[in-house]
């Protein structure tokens, strides 16, 4: 059977990194894009499963990311990781009918591996 | 006696009572002037005070404003004083609407008699508004308040100051949120993965620092939630909460805490359970707190109970223990930020004080309500009843 394909976005290596081994792990398999542009050039060059989306980062942020990905309707099971959490900030992510989101600092590796399978 | 003589007396008579009339006259000019003098004097004491003094008589018209009143408010003494106060000088929440009259403190301490503080803001004539700290006192009269007495301070700089203070605390702990992520992530990863290179010590060792870590993020989380009240950025997602699942799973992650203490615990509530409107995060919030402290602040073998009950249009959720209690001389303090009763800091040297700070914030905001009663060395009781 073909592996599943995860998108990690994300600026910070050894966040990407301990989620690619986890993921990986569990039979995933993990691209990682370092910001939001290489991001949706991968989102655009193949099919991804499920998508793991930061929301600040530099070149071009997660919110950016979502709204372009909603214009040129690419559509990806994704899930926000972030450590925002202000009004405004979920307030923007709620837009979005299909994107799930998790706090970074409160959620364990274990559960966000859950969160993926859920998502497929 | 020969009429020399008399007249002598009369003459020294007249004479005494002519000095006599003359000193009283003097003492009652020295004593006008004396109370002059205490005048002037009061009238420069109150102007070089830095705080805003202003008097009213009974029917809260103006009988003295001084020089940092008008320098705070704009008005000049002869445009306030013999008018009531309320017309001249507006005051408003914090949202920007005007207080009725009958609402504000000088109204209160004229009915009731009573000292009062407390922080609001004052229209300039200007038009412009800023934050005042006010104290009102009645001036009573055998008994009874024939005018008030307010001191008002200008507290924009500490208001600043404040909202700076909550802006870097939200700031740095939203900073601390990633590398704590990280340290989580990779013990978890070591903890749970391939650990038999490791010695039964070292992970150990590893086990605490991830405990460690897990509690730092807990606070972390805790003061960017007392931050984000106090920005009021709070989220709140309003759906339908379930609360008999929701507080099932919470008492399920408690479970191993009140088995190490040996704790009793019930859980009470009807079978079928309205759902109400609310956001699940917040009111998870609300009973993780309560319940925490409850098996926290109980003496191992302890009772803790949890019992929800729908009532009309709300919830009522009441969460009791046989604890320690909370001292008689600080109910009053306990929902206030950083305050933890003495019995509760000899207990555990780890609270912050925080807990029902929030708790109690979160309740209001969701229009709920809540109060405790607690007897020390019985226990305590804490009611919330929200709005469903």
């Amino acid at each position: 059977m073909l592996k599943k394909c995860v998108l990690i976005v994300e600026d910070e290596p050894y966040v990407s990194q301990i989620l690619k081994i986890k993921l990986e792990e569990n039979g995933f398999r993990v691209l990682v894009a370092p910001n939001g542009k290489e991001g949706l050039k991968m989102l655009r060059a193949q099919k991804m499963d499920v998508l793991l989306l930061d929301l600040l980062m530099p070149v071009l942020n997660g919110f950016r990311v979502l709204e372009e990905m909603q214009r040129t309707h690419i559509t990806v099971p994704t899930i926000v990781l972030t450590n925002l959490g202000q009004k405004d900030d979920l307030e923007q992510i709620r837009q979005y009918p299909d994107v799930d989101y998790l706090i970074k600092s409160d959620t364990p590796l274990s559960a966000i591996l859950e969160k993926v399978r859920s998502k497929l | 006696m020969s009429t020399d003589v008399l007249q002598l007396i009369l003459a020294l008579d007249v004479g005494l009572l002519a000095g006599f009339l003359f000193c009283f006259a003097d003492r009652a000019r020295g004593r006008a002037t004396q109370t002059q003098r205490e005048q002037a004097k009061d009238q420069a004491m109150l102007n070089s005070i830095a705080d805003g003094v202003l008097a009213t008589d009974g029917r809260g018209v103006v009988t003295l404003f001084n020089t940092a009143c008008t320098r705070m408010l704009g008005w000049e003494p002869e445009e306030v004083i013999g008018k009531k106060l309320v017309d001249v000088v507006k005051m408003t929440n914090d949202a920007g609407e005007e207080i009725l009259s009958s609402q504000r403190p000088l109204a209160k301490t004229l009915e009731l008699g009573l000292t009062s503080s407390f922080t609001q803001r004052y229209r300039r004539k200007d038009g412009s508004v800023f934050p005042v700290s006010i104290t009102v006192s009645p001036i009573v009269f055998r008994g009874r308040p024939e005018g008030a007495i307010a001191v008002v301070r200008d507290v924009t700089k500490e208001t600043q100051i404040d909202k700076a203070k909550t802006e870097f605390v939200s700031l740095a702990s939203h900073q601390l949120r990633t590398p704590i992520s990280i340290i989580n992530w990779y013990l978890e990863a070591i903890l749970t993965g391939e650990t038999s290179g490791l010695t039964a010590r070292q992970k150990q060792f590893l086990k605490q620092v991830y405990e460690s870590a897990g509690r730092m993020s807990e606070l972390v989380d805790t003061l960017l939630n007392v931050s984000r009240l106090e920005m009021g950025t709070f989220a709140m997602k309003k759906e339908e909460v379930n609360l008999l699942p929701l507080a099932r799973s919470l008492v399920q992650e408690l479970e191993p805490e009140l088995k190490r203490r040996r704790h009793r615990f019930m859980f009470t509530s009807p079978s079928t359970f309205p759902s109400i409107r609310a956001d699940r995060k917040l009111v998870w919030i609300i009973l993780q707190n309560l319940l925490t402290n409850a098996i926290k602040y109980t003496p191992n073998g302890g009772k803790i109970a949890l019992d929800m009950t729908p009532r009309g249009s709300h919830v009522l959720i009441h969460v009791s223990d046989s604890g320690v209690g909370i001292p008689e001389a600080q109910k009053s303090r306990i929902f206030l930020k950083m305050f933890r009763a003495q019995n509760a800091q000899e207990l555990d040297s780890n609270g912050s004080g925080l807990g029902l700070y929030i708790v109690k914030s979160i309740v209001e905001k969701m229009g709920g309500t809540i109060r405790f009663t607690s007897r020390i060395g019985k226990g305590t009781v804490f009611r919330v009843k929200l709005p469903r």
